[in-house]
């Protein structure tokens, strides 16, 4: 079982649930098999460029 | 097994004609017809003689080791029984009892080291074999001192096990002492013989109850998984037995047999669960087949006897769906009971029924490692006034990869690892022994934990992999690839060499260049060019030009905008342009004015720079200001993905500017060198090349045309080019003296022969690189140097500077050095993923298991493991691996006993399309310098790989055919070898002695068609049926033929030739 993590730039990933995250990866909360979490990441990353781009981006 | 006793009555009434003189003739017993065909097929160099070497301290008295000798001949039937063949019938002939010769003593003691002397005279003794058709055992004294003296028996394996021992020992004791004390032996008269055994024991195969464990062995093994492949040397070298004696300290084998209790599973079950854990890590499989042998002793009446008994079973091993500690304990306690259960029917009654697939080198059907256990208790043999002890015996070592022993007397276990050295290292055995410990320790502590949850690498191992791997201090992390502002960019060492050498020729050749100043001013009109036509921070610029100072300018002028470089060969095919174009969306399109770039679509510009050169004359030369940061995207570089679909990469400033400056710490050029630009613009490479000369303030020199990429000899040597990064492929036709003036040479892209490395590096600097696209073109590094480093492909070395790359096992665990798993790398280089695919970025890039800060790494899908020198070896692609006919096999290992080949300058391994049978064909595509024939290398990589790994067909090319990326074109590797193939006709069996064979064969193996190529073995052919076929051709033929002869020569063809040569050595002996 796998469950989605983010870090701070908000890329997205899987990692076992099992395991404790490295630093610097929170959970987004979803849990499930390895196609299920795929399947959330599909829905909630919606911008590939790390968060720090899209805002100075956006700022600009 | 059933509950009739063991007929006791005696085996007289059968073949009662042989009683005359005493001899009882009898047929042998299942497990001594296997054994006997076991030492029909070895050579005479195999030995399988067992030595039970028995010291007596204190005082000797001879004669009643004499009479204790005698005794136990007497006693047990079997140790006077010899063996004959008559109407193809194995029998055992019984002699009756009479006076046994023990030889000796045999007086050692004045030698230097008594106990070496001993140890030399016992190998010499397991190499005297014996001839079955006079005895099997014979007794010998040795004199190591005044009151040291050894009793050695050495006896066939067709008359023993390793229960046996036990048994003899005990008798010898017990005969002895008894003797000395005038007593009579505590030895009841045996009710059973080992031949009463043997009847009934054929009367029981018949039965119900052997039907029943049939069944239970067919449902356990019909679709076995694929064999063990365990980190063995790059080929196989001569079969070699050694072994490693392993401890176990006293507290663990305490703690396990406890805990064995506790679990209530046998101490073995628990020891099985430890060493298929440690298996798994180490082959990468989680369904391993691991061969064991049963006592296969039934009946308490057998308990006491001397005999071959022994059966070989089979345990599967599950590892499935990464189970907890006591999950798999639970599971390897039901294997290891049920094959106890099972153990009854002979295995070679399996192997028939199930007919697994096997080449002839695979010593065993089904598996390649045994694992033991061997339980005593320690025996109290003193009595008199001498103490007996056993001494450990000796025999020959199971012809596997690699057998586990574990004995086990009371709590105290120790290890002893019998391997071939042919194919594994010492090393490797010896980092076994200690990560099995390690196992089975974690194991104990953590019963809740899933497997792969538990350290099998000791604190210190672990920090020495992550080192290499590039971790500079294991817990501390120094890369951090989270948010950061500040940093060099992708082009920051262009401007610094810009602003530091201006008229530093940048672009182009000796007498017609642009200066570094020149490039700057026009890169930074074209990028307010590029600004003023509204590209934004961030926004995508195609590129369409090929090689050239064109290409250069762009590639600086897009990352001045703040914009993304996305650069395009403009000699791909429209369509595939079209696609790109369609998939990036650029703002802007760059083009060249001659090439005809399909539309982008609406709004979008195209800019052919010769014809804007009015509106770029007004713009100021001074690069614009903008501010991208390290984590901003320089470049996007379209891969083909394997569905078909191209793979957008975007790589980011900060990964560039990591691999700028190793390159300026490794290549170390100056302003005096010229870089080749040469790379296709689609590929990473070309930003390679760029950032190589311009980080160094080199002059980049571009190819002339296309046409250059054919002769890049000439190309090298007539433009005095000193650094350039090629595939290897390239190099093939490039002589040492087109180079000379070649100060730093890279290849990448490829796995590199050695003989391309060996040819081409003396006189300069020679580099093999690799990365992939989605690491920023270049992850690890391997400098050749003078030092020959034995055989095989040259390593892909250690990772580059803040780069890490950690080889991992299936489960995300570090693999020790040897052993293979996916090469995944992490630090400032890896990509922020798949444009446009965020799914696939999430699946391929996770999170760094030993980062700080929000960490990725790529998964790069590449096979890799450390070598003893600590670089890394690359292994092919993990998805290219495949099976054939239940085997796994790797394509990069077949290419890699291809490139040993001095002939051999490159290797590809590919599998054809599936034929009507569902299985596909191996196919071995080689450049040689020299004309080498497909025979010759088939017959090479008969000699060093196993049979499934032969390729079925081997096709040589002078050179092989490149693709627009300067990589093999494969498709047109498989067209030309479409055309090449035989007509099947071909291979059909030659009249006469091949046709008879094949007929033979056809009816043995239950097929209709036999080809001249066919191999027994790999038809179902398994030994029972190779005797059964020689025996056959022995009677129609009238040649004595060797069983052997088949193993070697296992085709219709190689057969039949085989038989011809030994014809006619027989009519010159006859002569």
């Amino acid at each position: 079982m796998f469950k989605v993590v983010l870090n701070a730039e908000e890329q997205y990933s899987l990692w076992p649930q099992s395991k404790p995250n490295p630093p610097g990866w929170t959970d987004e909360g979803t849990v499930g098999t390895e196609e299920e979490c795929l399947a959330r990441i599909e829905l909630v990353w919606t911008d590939l460029r790390p968060l720090s781009v899209r805002t100075r981006m956006g700022a600009a | 097994m059933t509950s009739e006793a063991v007929g006791t009555g005696r085996h007289s009434e059968v073949l009662s004609e042989e009683r005359a003189g005493d001899v009882d003739a009898l047929p042998c017993s299942l497990a001594q017809q296997r054994m006997w065909l076991l030492e029909q097929l070895g050579d005479e160099a195999t030995s399988y003689n067992v030595a039970f070497p028995l010291k007596f301290t204190g005082r000797f008295d001879r004669a009643a080791a004499a009479h204790a000798v005698t005794e136990l001949v007497r006693r047990h039937e079997m140790l006077r029984t010899t063996f004959e063949q008559r109407d193809g019938q194995l029998l055992q002939l019984i002699h009756p009892a009479g006076p046994v010769e023990l030889r000796g003593p045999v007086d050692l003691s004045g030698e230097r080291d008594p106990a070496a002397s001993l140890d030399a005279r016992l190998q010499a003794s397991l190499a005297e074999l014996f001839d079955l058709r006079r005895e099997v055992i014979r007794f010998v004294t040795y004199r190591l001192g005044h009151d040291v003296h050894v009793l050695v028996a050495v006896v066939d394996h067709m008359v023993c096990d390793a229960w046996s021992g036990t048994v003899l020992i005990r008798d010898i004791a017990e005969l002895y002492q008894a003797h000395v004390a005038g007593r009579t032996p505590n030895l009841p008269e045996l009710a059973v013989q080992y031949a009463d055994y043997g009847e009934w024991h054929r009367e029981w195969i018949a039965g119900e109850t052997s039907e029943r464990q049939l069944r239970y062995w067919r449902r356990e093994l019909s679709e076995p998984p694929p064999r063990i492949t365990l980190p063995a040397r790059t080929s196989r070298g001569q079969r070699r037995s050694s072994s490693y004696l392993g401890t176990i300290p006293d507290d663990l084998g305490q703690r396990l047999g406890l805990w064995a209790q506790g679990q209530n599973c046998p101490l073995a079950g628990v020891l099985f669960a430890g060493f298929s854990a440690l298996l798994a890590r180490y082959a990468g499989q989680q369904q391993l087949l691991i061969g064991t042998l049963v006592a296969n002793r039934p009946r308490p009446e057998l308990e006491n006897l001397i005999g071959f008994f022994t059966n070989t079973v089979v345990l599967r091993a599950d590892l499935d769906g990464d189970p907890t500690v006591e999950e798999l304990i639970g599971r390897a306690r039901t294997t290891w009971l049920d094959a106890q259960l099972n153990q009854d029917v002979p295995f070679d009654d399996v192997v028939k029924e199930l007919k697994p697939s096997r080449s002839p080198d695979q010593q065993q059907p089904f598996f390649d490692v045994m694992f033991q256990v061997v339980e005593s208790n320690p025996a109290d043999l003193t009595g008199g006034d001498c103490a007996i002890e056993l001494v450990e015996p000796q025999s020959p070592a199971a012809p596997v990869d690699l057998e586990l022993a574990v004995f086990a007397v009371g709590h105290a276990l120790s290890t002893v690892w019998d391997f071939d050295a042919g194919l594994l290292s010492e090393q490797v055995v010896e980092g076994m022994h200690r990560h099995f410990l390690r196992l089975l320790d974690s194991m104990l502590s953590q019963p809740g934990a899933r497997l792969s949850e538990l350290s099998m690498l000791s604190e210190a191992e672990q920090a020495a992999l992550l080192r290499g791997s590039g971790v500079t201090d294991p817990g501390s992390g120094v890369t951090g690839s989270g948010p950061s502002t500040a940093g060099p960019l992708a082009h920051s060492y262009f401007q610094e060499q810009a602003a530091r050498q201006p008229d530093a020729p940048a672009l182009g050749t000796e007498h017609q260049h642009l200066s570094y100043g020149q490039a700057d001013a026009r890169a930074n009109r074209l990028a307010r060019l590029l600004l003023a036509a509204g590209v934004g921070p961030g926004q995508p610029v195609a590129v369409c030009l090929p090689p050239g100072a064109d290409l250069a300018i762009s590639f600086l002028a897009v990352l001045k905008a703040g914009a993304v470089y996305v650069p395009i060969d403009p000699s791909y095919p429209e369509e595939r342009i079209s696609r790109v174009l369609a998939a990036a969306a650029p703002a802007v399109v760059i083009a060249d004015a001659g090439s005809a770039v399909p539309s982008p679509g609406a709004g979008v510009r195209i800019i052919v720079e010769a014809e804007s050169q009015a509106e770029l004359a007004d713009l100021p030369g001074t690069a614009p200001e903008l501010s991208s940061t390290p984590a901003d995207t320089a470049y996007v570089i379209f891969t083909s993905g394997s569905t078909g679909v191209p793979k957008a990469v975007a790589v980011s400033h900060r990964g560039v500017a990591t691999i700028v400056a190793e390159q300026r710490r490794l290549f170390e050029l100056g302003p005096h060198d010229v870089m080749l630009q040469h790379a296709s613009p689609g590929f990473d490479a070309s930003v390679f090349e760029m950032l190589m000369a311009f980080g160094a303030g080199a002059r980049l020199h571009a190819a002339a045309s296309g046409s250059d990429r054919a002769d890049l000899g000439r190309t090298l040597m007539e433009n005095r080019i000193t650094a350039a990064t090629v595939s290897p492929s390239a190099l093939v036709g490039v002589t040492a003296d087109q180079v000379r003036n070649v100060r730093v040479l890279t290849v990448a892209g490829e796995q590199c022969p050695r003989a391309v490395a060996e040819r081409l590096a003396p006189g300069r600097r020679f580099f093999n690189l690799y990365g992939p696209t989605e690491a920023t073109i270049w992850s690890t590094v391997f400098e050749v140097d003078g030092a020959d480093r034995g055989e095989g492909p040259v390593p892909i070395g250690r990772p580059v500077t803040g780069v890490r790359c950690y080889v991992l096992d299936p489960m995300g665990n570090l693999v020790p050095p040897g052993v293979w798993g996916e090469l995944v790398i992490g630090g400032p280089s890896v990509a922020l993923g798949y444009l446009g695919q965020q799914r696939l970025s999430a699946a391929k890039f996770r999170p760094d298991p030993w980062g700080e800060d929000g960490d990725r790494v790529y998964l790069s899908g590449d096979r890799a493991r450390w070598d003893s020198s600590g670089d890394l070896e690359f292994g092919g692609r993990l998805d290219r691996q495949v099976k054939l006919r239940g085997h796994r096999i790797e394509p990069g290992d077949v290419e890699s006993a291809l490139l040993e080949h001095p002939a051999v300058q490159q290797a590809l391994v590919l599998v054809s399309e599936q034929d009507a049978a569902g299985s596909g064909r191996l196919l071995a595509f080689v450049a040689c310098a020299s004309g080498v024939e497909p025979a010759e290398l088939s017959a090479w990589c008969e000699a060093r790989l196993p049979g499934f790994m032969v390729p079925t067909s081997i096709h040589a090319h002078a050179a092989f055919p490149l693709n627009s990326h300067g990589k093999i074109d494969q498709a047109a590797l498989l067209a030309l070898a479409g055309q090449q193939e035989e007509a099947p006709a071909a291979d059909l069996p030659r009249p006469g002695l091949e046709e008879f064979i094949a007929s033979v064969w056809a009816e043995l193996l239950s097929r209709e068609q036999i080809s001249r190529s066919s191999n027994f073995f790999q038809l179902g052919g398994h030994s029972l049926l190779a005797t059964l076929l020689v025996t056959r051709l022995r009677d129609e033929l009238d040649i004595d033929i060797p069983v052997r002869a088949l193993f070697d020569n296992p085709t219709v063809a190689g057969f039949a030739d085989a038989l011809v040569v030994i014809e006619s050595r027989a009519d010159q002996l006859s002569r």
